[in-house]
């Protein structure tokens, strides 16, 4: 069903946490794509961050509101793509603390 | 924003010798607290944010570094310390390493955006193996306070 090369799955997502992607929505989002077989990207304008790097996911600076691009690719991808949007649209399950 | 804007040049500890989580946040406030940019009275107040944020997830973010970091009422501005840890410290960190860089900060309630633009900052040059790489060699505070400008005015970039 997915033997087909295609290029990558891209879904926009709003930061909708009111302290915006600090440490812990990003530790979550690079715990959960961790293990998984695809390569997953978060998008902020011509900024792209390895979603498995909280580094790189930090340097997005992405405040409450900011619209960003979730980019998966390879084996897995829909399903992963499915939860990382479902993590934004959660607000990242975590409270207003830092 | 620059590392220097913030990072409190007299609190820098270049040779943090602790057994554990706890003692390295403890011996970091100390230190904040002997340079004069956290209160005495709020010293254990503040370690206790701290160790609580630790308990939703460990700052320990891998590749041997933590940023411990929470949010105080005591401090006006974003304010935070270095510390390097030559022989590791276990910091439950998501890779399972011990962490040999610490960066320490506290930030007003208030300002989330100097707070993601702190981390940003610090994430920056942290990416940087150059950086990461003499910080761990550092002899003394005024080697990391000319590593820190160093970094701030982009001179160890790849």
């Amino acid at each position: 069903m997915y033997g087909i090369m295609t290029g990558p799955l891209r879904q926009n997502v709003t930061v909708n946490h009111e302290q915006g992607m600090h440490m812990i929505p990003c530790s979550r989002i690079a715990q959960l794509v961790r293990d998984a077989a695809c390569e997953v990207r978060i998008i902020r304008d011509d900024q792209t961050a390895d979603a498995r790097n909280i580094l790189d996911l930090l340097m997005l600076k992405a405040e409450a509101g900011t619209s960003l691009v979730v980019e998966s690719e390879g084996d897995g991808a829909e399903l992963i793509l499915a939860k990382v949007v479902k993590l934004f649209d959660d607000g990242f399950e975590v409270d207003s603390e830092s | 924003m620059k590392l220097s804007d913030f990072v409190v040049a007299d609190s820098i500890l270049h040779d943090l010798q602790v057994g554990s989580k706890e003692e390295a946040i403890r011996a970091m406030v100390a230190s904040m607290k002997a340079a004069g940019s956290v209160s005495a009275e709020e010293e254990e107040s503040i370690v206790n944010k701290l160790l609580e944020r630790e308990k939703l997830g460990s700052t320990g973010i891998g590749n041997g570094v933590a940023v411990p970091h929470t949010k105080h009422p005591s401090v006006d501005d974003l304010v935070a310390t270095v510390a390097i840890a030559k022989e590791g410290v276990e910091f439950e960190s998501l890779d399972g390493g011990p962490v040999y860089i610490l960066f320490l900060l506290i930030s007003p309630p208030d300002r989330s955006g100097d707070h993601l633009r702190g981390l940003e900052n610090i994430s920056r040059h942290l990416r940087n193996q150059k950086f990461c790489s003499f910080l761990r060699q550092a002899r003394n505070r005024e080697d990391i306070v000319e590593l820190l400008r160093e970094a701030d005015n982009n001179e160890l970039d790849d």
